[in-house]
């Protein structure tokens, strides 16, 4: 075939190209970081797998201990380059892969079973700070067992449709993910391998947002540049500061890891993908972890019904300081929650009802107590409503009776006023015990507010912390985040999720 | 389709509906069971009264993780049950496959469930969909494990259950509360029974037990049946009342050419030994050392 007659073939098939070039509608280019991004992770994911397996074949062949750690640290490491994916999509697959080493008990198990924990953080005992080679047959069984929970993945890759809203959602949580779990060493706690993790973990994410970049024109222009310099900057001071111990957390999170979860939020409304509006812990619109208004206690109400207004919290509050809740008519929720004593009553032990003797523990603050999943020492409870409502009745404590005190307020019209205002949706009789638990629980919820020096410190203040540390310790104030403290800050006791069978 | 959400948390558990052409589960739309005047609150439906109930649309749920799918029960006002375990529909073709009942096993009246909002004990409902529109229907309790004084009120957590054409069976699971009277072991506060089969005449609402797991804890092969050593270590002692259940209830009449037969799994959680443990050869729950059995039973009515 001549040159010729060869263009002259292939010029309908340019011509052809070059007009879908024209025609492909804008919304196939939009699709396209979505369906590389589920590429990557299938692609991640068969690497994850073959680290893995490497692991396993160094741990059988009894390879020197020096190249174990290194083969655990390589899987760890692909680990982190699908996690914000595997958390977002597979949570419960993500759970066997890097949950806690902690022994677990289904909440509704009646026969109370323990069930062992799955994942690197089991293997990760096993390994460090020494291998034990007296233990390899247990630890040949957990990497199996890991390789196993990764596989289960390449059943479940279709399942779900991918959106970018979900892609910004996914790595903001990492963002957060990273600042309590990752750096602070939480999911990794012996190896002390986490910066280089991190690392690995926001180069996945800037790897999917750099599929959004050509998006990003003519105004745009200036917000590609700070988000290409954020992502670039983050993930230099992480390679340059990789130790583990000296890792100044509170430098990172205040110069990098708060304004870059900012500026992945500022793309995402650039490229007008919408922010999601679910109810959530951390509200799915904060801009860093440390904002105002990042945690919203609504998220810790029994149900809609229950969320908080200004009319409930008003109505609370009066009721709050009201002796008639109590059996004896002479004390109130304020008795033993003192405003001025930070809602506590100062005393080790709180003085019982009626003046006889002592209750068995201290009123705790009742500041941010809106925030807590669980309620009481024993976490007996799950919301504010029933934790009044327990106190009310407890005989040592209020000594009150709900419906009685409900019958008082119903002769008072200036309470039938507020219960009205504060619950405008109820049909018939406003005042119920229903409505008196909510509208305490709504004041309780009030009364959240994250405003420390510690959280204005991390916002960006940086005089606020300075200024209380300095008299007590002649290390930088920032030396407050070393990883024990990290971790008491970031998980207060939790009770387990019950698991679906 | 119709499915059950076994949730206990904040927001409970859930009847799904799937709609679809037959065959297709890739294109047909997602529902979710919720009152008709938008109470979420399981215990205020009460025995003896029908509730309009419809399916609300869950608006492109193949778009949405599993946890935004969660978090729209309450943005749509879903009944939160304490835990639907299973369902099933009656036999018989034509209107009968209109009428779907289903078990709510039930939680502890703490946590989530402290203000005695869902069941405790177990309920059995009865969801009538209309002729006109499968989106539609009538909810009934017709079985209140909570009710100190209805004929359910030995209830210990119904789990399973198998509708025929004129029966219903529901099955027992054991919880960790008990009801009020003590057990035989120590673990669990117990009930006063091991778990029954319930038998329910749809017709006559008539509620008979007609099987209960026997532990033989009095008999000369004990030792076998109740090995397993108590929560906090020790020696075996005789199991707890009603610390064995019930995995399912499968017709199997047509497969075998015996009328009124069943398959009955039973998980008697206290048989245990050495030579249970990995013996499908797996990675996973390797130290599982529980056996379990599947029996065959003759004439339960169908």
């Amino acid at each position: 075939m001549t040159h010729k007659l060869f263009l002259l073939v292939l010029l309908p098939f340019v011509f052809l190209l070059i007009l879908a070039g024209l025609y492909f509608p804008r919304e196939t280019k939009k699709a396209i970081p979505v369906r590389q991004v589920k590429q990557y992770y299938r692609q991640h994911t068969v690497a994850l797998d073959s680290a893995v397996t490497q692991l396993r074949q160094a741990v059988a062949q009894n390879a020197q201990t020096t190249l174990i750690h290194q083969r655990f640290r390589e899987a760890r490491l692909a680990y982190k380059r699908v996690e914000y994916l595997l958390e977002y999509y597979n949570p419960y697959t993500a759970k066997h892969l890097n949950g806690p080493a902690l022994d677990e008990v289904e909440f509704d198990d009646p026969l109370q079973r323990t069930i062992p924990p799955e994942g690197f953080q089991v293997i990760e005992e096993y390994l460090f700070p020494v291998y034990d080679r007296q233990q390899k047959q247990a630890l040949l069984d957990e990497v199996s067992l890991l390789a196993s929970n990764i596989r289960r993945l390449y059943y479940i890759f279709d399942a779900t449709q991918f959106t970018d809203a979900h892609l910004f959602d996914a790595m903001r949580q990492e963002m957060f993910r990273i600042v309590t779990l990752g750096i602070t060493g939480f999911d990794s706690p012996v190896a002390t391998y986490s910066i280089p993790e991190t690392a690995a973990a926001l180069e996945s994410l800037q790897n999917t947002i750099s599929l959004y970049q050509p998006q990003l024109q003519g105004p745009h222009l200036p917000l590609s540049a700070a988000l290409n310099n954020d992502f670039a900057n983050s993930i230099r001071y992480l390679r340059q500061h990789s130790n583990f111990n000296a890792f100044d957390r509170a430098e990172f999170i205040t110069r990098f890891a708060n304004p870059l979860t900012a500026r992945v939020k500022e793309v995402q409304q650039a490229l007008q993908i919408p922010v999601g509006t679910e109810l959530r812990a951390v509200s799915p619109d904060a801009a860093n972890l440390f904002a105002e208004n990042a945690f919203n206690v609504n998220y810790f109400a029994p149900d809609y019904n229950s969320h908080t207004t200004p009319e409930r919290v008003k109505l609370g509050q009066v009721l709050f300081f009201d002796p008639v809740l109590s059996g004896n008519g002479n004390r109130s929720c304020a008795s033993c929650h003192q405003p001025e004593k930070a809602f506590t009553d100062g005393q080790s032990k709180s003085i019982a009802f009626d003046f006889k003797g002592q209750v068995s523990r201290n009123a705790p603050t009742i500041l941010n107590a809106g925030l807590q999943r669980s309620l009481f020492h024993d976490l007996r409870v799950a919301y504010l409503e029933d934790q009044a409502s327990d106190v009310i009745a407890s005989a040592s404590e209020m000594h009150g009776d709900l419906q009685r005190a409900v019958n008082d307020l119903r002769t008072s019209p200036e309470y039938v006023e507020l219960f009205r205002g504060a619950f405008p949706q109820a049909k018939n009789e406003p005042v119920t015990e229903r409505h008196l638990k909510v509208a305490i629980a709504a004041y309780i919820r009030s009364l959240t507010a994250l405003n420390s020096r510690f959280d204005q410190y991390m916002r960006g203040d940086a005089t606020k912390l300075t200024f209380i540390l300095y008299p007590f310790s002649t290390a930088p104030c920032r030396r407050i985040m070393t990883k024990r403290k990290a971790k008491f800050w970031a998980f207060p006791p939790q009770k387990i999720q019950p698991m679906r069978n | 389709m119709i499915i059950g959400d076994d949730d206990s948390g904040t927001n409970g558990g859930q009847v799904f509906l799937y709609v679809g052409n037959v065959g297709d589960l890739e294109n047909g739309e997602f529902y979710m069971l919720k009152r008709s005047d938008d109470n979420q609150r399981e215990r205020d439906i009460v025995i003896g009264q029908s509730y309009d109930v419809e399916f609300v649309k869950v608006e492109n749920h193949k778009s949405l993780t599993g946890a935004q799918i969660n978090a729209k029960v309450d943005e749509l006002k879903g009944l939160k049950f304490g835990r639907v375990e299973d369902l099933d529909y009656r036999k018989g073709g034509k209107a009968n496959s209109r009428e779907i009942y289903f078990n709510v096993t039930g939680q502890n009246n703490t946590g989530a469930n402290a203000d005695y909002s869902r069941t405790k004990f177990g309920r059995v409902y009865k969801l009538m969909l209309d002729a006109a529109s499968p989106l539609k229907g009538k909810l009934s309790v017709i079985l209140d494990g909570d009710d100190a004084n209805g004929p359910a009120k030995e209830f210990q957590n119904v789990d399973n259950i198998y509708v025929g054409q004129n029966y219903l069976y529901t099955q027992e699971d054991p919880n960790g509360y008990g009801d009020n009277s003590g057990g035989v072991g120590n673990n669990i506060a117990g009930t006063t029974h091991d778990s029954y089969i319930y038998q329910y005449n749809l017709a006559t609402g008539q509620l008979k037990k007609v099987l209960e797991l026997d532990h033989r804890r009095n008999e000369p092969d004990a030792a076998k049946y109740n090995a397993a050593p108590p929560a906090g270590g020790g020696d075996p002692e005789p199991s707890d009342y009603g610390s064995w259940e019930y995995g399912a209830m499968e017709d199997i009449s047509d497969l075998t050419g015996l009328p009124n037969t069943f398959a009955i799994c039973i998980q008697p959680h206290t048989w245990v030994g050495p030579q249970y443990a990995g013996v499908d050869g797996g990675t996973k729950r390797r130290n599982e050392n529980q056996a379990s059995q599947v029996i065959i039973v003759k004439g339960l009515p169908r």
